[in-house]
Protein backbone atom coordinates (compact mmCIF):
# COMPACT_ATOMS: atom_id res chain seq x y z
CA UNK A 1 0.00 0.00 0.00
CA UNK A 2 3.09 2.25 1.22
CA UNK A 3 4.79 1.44 -2.37
CA UNK A 4 1.71 2.77 -4.14
CA UNK A 5 0.80 5.84 -2.38
CA UNK A 6 4.65 6.65 -2.75
CA UNK A 7 4.68 5.90 -6.63
CA UNK A 8 0.97 7.75 -6.95
CA UNK A 9 2.68 10.79 -4.85
CA UNK A 10 5.74 10.46 -7.28
CA UNK A 11 3.73 10.52 -10.40
CA UNK A 12 2.01 13.69 -9.12
CA UNK A 13 5.40 15.57 -8.74
CA UNK A 14 6.46 14.80 -11.86
CA UNK A 15 3.39 15.87 -13.46
CA UNK A 16 3.83 19.23 -11.49
CA UNK A 17 7.58 19.45 -12.57
CA UNK A 18 6.64 18.83 -15.94
CA UNK A 19 3.56 21.18 -16.48
CA UNK A 20 5.19 24.51 -15.13
CA UNK A 21 7.33 25.06 -17.97
CA UNK A 22 4.41 23.52 -20.24
CA UNK A 23 6.76 21.17 -21.94
CA UNK A 24 9.46 23.42 -23.54
CA UNK A 25 11.88 23.66 -20.36
CA UNK A 26 11.74 19.13 -20.74
CA UNK A 27 11.79 18.77 -24.05
CA UNK A 28 14.65 20.73 -24.67
CA UNK A 29 16.71 21.01 -21.54
CA UNK A 30 19.04 17.72 -22.98
CA UNK A 31 19.79 19.10 -26.03
CA UNK A 32 23.29 19.48 -27.39
CA UNK A 33 23.91 23.29 -27.17
CA UNK A 34 21.06 24.02 -24.47
CA UNK A 35 21.74 26.18 -21.84
CA UNK A 36 19.45 24.82 -18.91
CA UNK A 37 19.40 25.31 -15.55
CA UNK A 38 16.67 25.67 -12.69
CA UNK A 39 17.40 27.85 -9.83
CA UNK A 40 15.97 26.81 -6.38
CA UNK A 41 14.90 29.15 -3.64
CA UNK A 42 17.59 28.24 -1.39
CA UNK A 43 19.97 29.84 -4.08
CA UNK A 44 17.92 32.41 -5.45
CA UNK A 45 18.10 34.13 -1.99
CA UNK A 46 21.44 33.57 -1.77
CA UNK A 47 22.50 35.06 -4.83
CA UNK A 48 19.95 37.80 -3.68
CA UNK A 49 22.79 39.42 -1.72
CA UNK A 50 25.15 39.98 -4.32
CA UNK A 51 22.43 42.55 -5.92
CA UNK A 52 23.24 46.12 -5.15
CA UNK A 53 20.17 47.48 -4.15
CA UNK A 54 17.85 47.10 -1.98
CA UNK A 55 14.85 46.98 -4.13
CA UNK A 56 16.31 44.63 -6.17
CA UNK A 57 17.01 42.38 -3.37
CA UNK A 58 13.46 42.66 -2.56
CA UNK A 59 12.64 41.69 -6.08
CA UNK A 60 14.74 38.48 -6.50
CA UNK A 61 13.68 36.98 -2.73
CA UNK A 62 10.03 37.29 -4.60
CA UNK A 63 10.77 34.52 -6.48
CA UNK A 64 10.36 30.89 -5.79
CA UNK A 65 12.03 29.28 -8.63
CA UNK A 66 13.69 29.98 -11.75
CA UNK A 67 13.76 28.08 -14.91
CA UNK A 68 16.24 29.41 -17.56
CA UNK A 69 16.33 27.52 -21.10
CA UNK A 70 19.14 29.30 -23.56
CA UNK A 71 20.06 28.23 -27.10
CA UNK A 72 22.55 30.42 -28.40
CA UNK A 73 24.27 31.07 -31.67
CA UNK A 74 22.70 27.95 -33.20
CA UNK A 75 19.75 27.22 -35.12
CA UNK A 76 16.93 26.97 -32.16
CA UNK A 77 15.62 23.42 -32.21
CA UNK A 78 12.68 25.29 -30.92
CA UNK A 79 9.85 25.53 -33.35
CA UNK A 80 6.70 27.39 -33.92
CA UNK A 81 4.61 24.58 -33.12
CA UNK A 82 6.45 24.17 -29.93
CA UNK A 83 5.63 27.09 -29.24
CA UNK A 84 2.08 27.57 -30.08
CA UNK A 85 2.16 24.25 -28.47
CA UNK A 86 3.22 25.60 -25.41
CA UNK A 87 0.58 28.69 -25.60
CA UNK A 88 -2.16 26.50 -25.42
CA UNK A 89 -0.62 24.53 -22.41
CA UNK A 90 -0.49 27.75 -20.35
CA UNK A 91 -3.36 29.33 -21.35
CA UNK A 92 -5.47 25.73 -20.10
CA UNK A 93 -3.39 26.73 -16.77
CA UNK A 94 -4.54 30.26 -16.04
CA UNK A 95 -1.27 31.47 -17.66
CA UNK A 96 -2.21 35.12 -19.32
CA UNK A 97 -0.39 36.85 -22.62
CA UNK A 98 0.78 40.05 -20.91
CA UNK A 99 2.59 41.60 -23.91
CA UNK A 100 3.90 40.50 -26.95
CA UNK A 101 6.27 42.26 -29.03
CA UNK A 102 7.68 41.79 -33.06
CA UNK A 103 10.26 43.74 -34.28
CA UNK A 104 12.36 42.23 -37.70
CA UNK A 105 12.86 38.45 -36.67
CA UNK A 106 12.82 39.04 -32.99
CA UNK A 107 9.55 37.73 -30.93
CA UNK A 108 9.12 38.99 -27.08
CA UNK A 109 6.28 36.90 -25.31
CA UNK A 110 5.46 37.51 -21.64
CA UNK A 111 3.15 35.84 -19.94
CA UNK A 112 1.88 36.01 -16.17
CA UNK A 113 -0.53 34.02 -14.18
CA UNK A 114 -2.67 36.28 -11.37
CA UNK A 115 -4.13 34.65 -8.53
CA UNK A 116 -5.99 36.19 -5.51
CA UNK A 117 -4.01 39.67 -6.17
CA UNK A 118 -0.12 37.93 -6.15
CA UNK A 119 1.88 37.45 -9.64
CA UNK A 120 2.27 33.54 -9.13
CA UNK A 121 3.94 33.16 -12.70
CA UNK A 122 5.95 34.64 -15.23
CA UNK A 123 7.09 33.29 -18.02
CA UNK A 124 9.18 35.38 -20.73
CA UNK A 125 9.73 34.21 -24.06
CA UNK A 126 12.38 35.25 -26.43
CA UNK A 127 13.02 34.30 -29.98
CA UNK A 128 15.30 34.75 -33.00
CA UNK A 129 16.63 32.49 -35.61
CA UNK A 130 19.88 31.89 -33.92
CA UNK A 131 18.88 32.60 -30.47
CA UNK A 132 15.61 31.12 -28.10
CA UNK A 133 14.92 32.35 -24.91
CA UNK A 134 12.68 30.76 -21.90
CA UNK A 135 12.68 32.49 -18.66
CA UNK A 136 10.46 31.11 -16.16
CA UNK A 137 9.68 32.59 -12.57
CA UNK A 138 7.66 31.18 -10.10
CA UNK A 139 6.59 33.71 -7.67
CA UNK A 140 4.88 35.25 -4.72
CA UNK A 141 4.68 38.68 -5.38
CA UNK A 142 1.27 40.57 -4.38
CA UNK A 143 -0.04 43.42 -6.23
CA UNK A 144 1.10 45.90 -2.86
CA UNK A 145 4.95 44.86 -2.97
CA UNK A 146 4.73 45.42 -6.50
CA UNK A 147 3.34 48.91 -5.87
CA UNK A 148 6.01 49.03 -3.35
CA UNK A 149 8.64 48.19 -5.59
CA UNK A 150 7.26 50.82 -7.98
CA UNK A 151 7.59 53.53 -5.66
CA UNK A 152 11.29 52.76 -5.18
CA UNK A 153 12.20 52.05 -8.49
CA UNK A 154 11.14 55.18 -10.26
CA UNK A 155 13.70 57.33 -7.08
CA UNK A 156 16.51 55.12 -8.12
CA UNK A 157 16.22 55.20 -11.65
CA UNK A 158 16.00 59.03 -11.49
CA UNK A 159 18.81 59.64 -9.30
CA UNK A 160 21.12 57.32 -11.62
CA UNK A 161 19.68 59.71 -14.09
CA UNK A 162 20.32 62.52 -12.58
CA UNK A 163 23.28 63.94 -14.73
CA UNK A 164 22.05 62.08 -17.92
CA UNK A 165 18.58 62.08 -19.36
CA UNK A 166 16.37 64.01 -17.19
CA UNK A 167 13.00 62.96 -18.62
CA UNK A 168 11.03 61.00 -15.98
CA UNK A 169 10.25 57.97 -16.49
CA UNK A 170 7.13 55.83 -14.90
CA UNK A 171 8.11 52.71 -16.24
CA UNK A 172 11.25 50.52 -14.48
CA UNK A 173 13.75 50.25 -16.71
CA UNK A 174 13.09 46.41 -16.89
CA UNK A 175 9.93 47.10 -18.37
CA UNK A 176 10.71 49.57 -20.81
CA UNK A 177 13.16 47.61 -22.14
CA UNK A 178 11.12 44.70 -23.19
CA UNK A 179 8.61 47.15 -24.61
CA UNK A 180 11.33 48.64 -26.58
CA UNK A 181 12.50 45.92 -28.43
CA UNK B 1 -44.89 32.53 -36.36
CA UNK B 2 -43.91 32.51 -39.86
CA UNK B 3 -42.91 36.38 -39.85
CA UNK B 4 -40.55 35.59 -36.96
CA UNK B 5 -39.19 32.41 -38.83
CA UNK B 6 -38.37 34.68 -41.74
CA UNK B 7 -36.83 37.20 -39.84
CA UNK B 8 -34.53 34.86 -37.80
CA UNK B 9 -32.34 34.95 -40.53
CA UNK B 10 -32.22 38.38 -41.26
CA UNK B 11 -31.26 39.14 -37.19
CA UNK B 12 -28.04 36.51 -37.77
CA UNK B 13 -27.19 38.07 -41.14
CA UNK B 14 -27.47 41.79 -39.11
CA UNK B 15 -24.91 39.95 -36.27
CA UNK B 16 -22.44 38.67 -38.75
CA UNK B 17 -22.38 42.07 -40.78
CA UNK B 18 -21.21 44.09 -37.59
CA UNK B 19 -18.10 42.98 -36.12
CA UNK B 20 -17.53 42.17 -40.24
CA UNK B 21 -16.99 46.42 -40.48
CA UNK B 22 -14.31 46.07 -37.61
CA UNK B 23 -12.74 43.00 -39.44
CA UNK B 24 -11.57 45.29 -41.78
CA UNK B 25 -8.95 46.56 -39.25
CA UNK B 26 -8.31 43.76 -37.50
CA UNK B 27 -7.12 41.80 -41.00
CA UNK B 28 -5.00 44.53 -41.94
CA UNK B 29 -3.00 44.12 -38.86
CA UNK B 30 -3.13 40.20 -39.27
CA UNK B 31 -1.96 41.25 -42.57
CA UNK B 32 1.23 42.52 -41.91
CA UNK B 33 1.95 41.06 -38.77
CA UNK B 34 4.63 38.38 -39.95
CA UNK B 35 5.95 41.34 -42.10
CA UNK B 36 9.93 41.68 -41.01
CA UNK B 37 9.37 45.54 -42.17
CA UNK B 38 6.74 46.33 -39.13
CA UNK B 39 7.13 46.02 -35.46
CA UNK B 40 3.96 44.50 -33.73
CA UNK B 41 3.22 45.16 -30.34
CA UNK B 42 0.02 44.42 -28.62
CA UNK B 43 -0.87 44.39 -24.56
CA UNK B 44 -3.44 42.49 -23.47
CA UNK B 45 -6.36 43.54 -21.66
CA UNK B 46 -4.85 41.06 -18.54
CA UNK B 47 -1.70 43.47 -18.40
CA UNK B 48 -3.90 46.83 -18.44
CA UNK B 49 -6.02 45.09 -15.86
CA UNK B 50 -2.97 44.26 -13.35
CA UNK B 51 -0.97 47.56 -14.11
CA UNK B 52 -4.49 49.33 -12.95
CA UNK B 53 -4.19 47.35 -9.33
CA UNK B 54 -0.78 48.86 -8.75
CA UNK B 55 -1.54 51.58 -6.76
CA UNK B 56 1.34 54.02 -5.08
CA UNK B 57 1.46 56.97 -3.92
CA UNK B 58 3.49 58.53 -6.69
CA UNK B 59 1.29 61.04 -8.23
CA UNK B 60 2.04 60.36 -11.69
CA UNK B 61 1.81 56.75 -11.38
CA UNK B 62 -1.70 57.19 -10.37
CA UNK B 63 -2.73 59.31 -13.08
CA UNK B 64 -1.14 56.42 -15.67
CA UNK B 65 -3.51 54.29 -13.60
CA UNK B 66 -6.02 56.20 -13.85
CA UNK B 67 -5.73 56.17 -17.68
CA UNK B 68 -4.83 52.42 -18.12
CA UNK B 69 -7.14 51.25 -16.10
CA UNK B 70 -10.03 51.43 -18.28
CA UNK B 71 -8.13 50.17 -21.17
CA UNK B 72 -8.74 47.22 -22.45
CA UNK B 73 -6.21 46.33 -25.51
CA UNK B 74 -3.43 48.15 -27.65
CA UNK B 75 -1.98 47.26 -30.89
CA UNK B 76 0.62 49.06 -32.87
CA UNK B 77 1.57 48.19 -36.57
CA UNK B 78 4.31 50.32 -36.90
CA UNK B 79 7.55 50.77 -39.38
CA UNK B 80 9.99 53.79 -39.64
CA UNK B 81 12.21 52.31 -42.51
CA UNK B 82 10.04 51.51 -45.51
CA UNK B 83 9.48 53.27 -49.26
CA UNK B 84 5.87 52.77 -49.40
CA UNK B 85 4.96 54.66 -46.07
CA UNK B 86 2.01 56.64 -48.53
CA UNK B 87 0.79 53.26 -50.16
CA UNK B 88 0.09 51.68 -47.27
CA UNK B 89 -1.01 54.77 -45.62
CA UNK B 90 -3.98 55.05 -48.34
CA UNK B 91 -4.68 51.14 -48.30
CA UNK B 92 -5.36 51.74 -44.74
CA UNK B 93 -7.25 54.33 -45.28
CA UNK B 94 -9.62 52.62 -47.35
CA UNK B 95 -10.40 50.01 -44.82
CA UNK B 96 -11.41 52.00 -42.41
CA UNK B 97 -15.08 51.77 -42.40
CA UNK B 98 -16.72 55.48 -42.21
CA UNK B 99 -19.76 54.67 -40.98
CA UNK B 100 -18.63 53.34 -37.67
CA UNK B 101 -15.55 55.60 -37.14
CA UNK B 102 -16.12 59.44 -36.66
CA UNK B 103 -13.23 60.98 -37.60
CA UNK B 104 -11.62 62.89 -35.08
CA UNK B 105 -8.26 64.72 -36.43
CA UNK B 106 -6.77 64.99 -39.60
CA UNK B 107 -2.70 66.38 -39.97
CA UNK B 108 -1.19 66.68 -43.42
CA UNK B 109 2.29 68.02 -42.57
CA UNK B 110 4.33 68.25 -45.72
CA UNK B 111 4.70 64.69 -46.62
CA UNK B 112 3.13 63.50 -43.04
CA UNK B 113 -0.60 62.49 -43.26
CA UNK B 114 -1.86 61.53 -39.42
CA UNK B 115 -5.60 60.84 -39.15
CA UNK B 116 -7.28 59.90 -35.58
CA UNK B 117 -10.49 58.09 -35.44
CA UNK B 118 -12.99 57.41 -32.77
CA UNK B 119 -15.23 54.90 -31.92
CA UNK B 120 -18.10 55.79 -29.69
CA UNK B 121 -21.40 54.15 -27.85
CA UNK B 122 -23.24 57.05 -26.80
CA UNK B 123 -20.96 59.30 -24.93
CA UNK B 124 -18.31 56.84 -23.65
CA UNK B 125 -15.31 56.44 -26.72
CA UNK B 126 -14.43 52.89 -27.01
CA UNK B 127 -11.80 52.77 -29.56
CA UNK B 128 -8.97 55.34 -31.15
CA UNK B 129 -7.84 54.59 -34.18
CA UNK B 130 -4.09 56.33 -35.25
CA UNK B 131 -3.17 55.78 -38.81
CA UNK B 132 -0.02 57.90 -39.88
CA UNK B 133 1.80 57.76 -43.03
CA UNK B 134 5.00 59.24 -44.65
CA UNK B 135 7.21 58.20 -47.12
CA UNK B 136 9.04 56.19 -44.92
CA UNK B 137 7.04 56.04 -42.10
CA UNK B 138 4.02 53.79 -41.15
CA UNK B 139 1.81 53.56 -38.34
CA UNK B 140 -1.29 52.06 -37.24
CA UNK B 141 -2.37 52.66 -33.93
CA UNK B 142 -5.38 51.03 -31.94
CA UNK B 143 -6.68 51.55 -28.68
CA UNK B 144 -9.51 50.04 -27.21
CA UNK B 145 -11.67 50.47 -23.76
CA UNK B 146 -13.29 53.50 -21.90
CA UNK B 147 -11.17 56.31 -23.53
CA UNK B 148 -11.01 59.68 -21.82
CA UNK B 149 -9.72 62.81 -24.55
CA UNK B 150 -8.74 64.64 -22.19
CA UNK B 151 -6.43 61.98 -20.66
CA UNK B 152 -5.37 59.59 -23.26
CA UNK B 153 -2.40 62.39 -24.21
CA UNK B 154 -0.89 61.07 -20.91
CA UNK B 155 0.08 57.79 -22.30
CA UNK B 156 1.87 59.23 -25.24
CA UNK B 157 5.19 60.07 -23.48
CA UNK B 158 4.57 57.05 -20.39
CA UNK B 159 3.99 53.90 -23.61
CA UNK B 160 7.59 54.17 -24.99
CA UNK B 161 6.20 52.56 -28.06
CA UNK B 162 6.90 53.79 -31.24
CA UNK B 163 4.27 55.19 -32.95
CA UNK B 164 2.55 55.85 -29.24
CA UNK B 165 3.81 59.56 -29.23
CA UNK B 166 1.02 60.72 -32.01
CA UNK B 167 -1.36 59.87 -29.01
CA UNK B 168 -0.43 63.71 -28.06
CA UNK B 169 -2.00 65.16 -30.96
CA UNK B 170 -5.06 64.05 -29.48
CA UNK B 171 -4.72 66.91 -26.61
CA UNK B 172 -3.43 69.14 -29.07
CA UNK B 173 -6.81 68.96 -31.08
CA UNK B 174 -8.70 69.06 -28.15
CA UNK B 175 -7.11 72.68 -26.96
Amino acid sequence: MKTYLLSFILCLLGLNLSAQDYGLYWKYKDYDGAIAFSVPRWAIHAGSWFAEEKTERKLIRKVRKARVLVFEEQDSPVTKRDVEKFSRKARKRHLESMLSVREKQTRVEVWAKERRNKLRKIVILVREPETFALVSLRTKLSIDEIGALLKELPKEFKDKNKDGNSEERLLPPSVRSVIRI
Amino acid sequence: MKKFFWLLPLFVLMAAALPAQNDAIIRFFNQYMEDERFTVVSVSPKMFSLVSKISTDDEDWEKFREVVGDLTGLRVLTSDSIDNGVALYKEALSKVPAGEYSELLTVRDGQENVRIWTKDNGNIINELLVLVGSPDEFVLLSLTGKIDLDKISYLSKDLDIKGAEHLNKVKKEKD
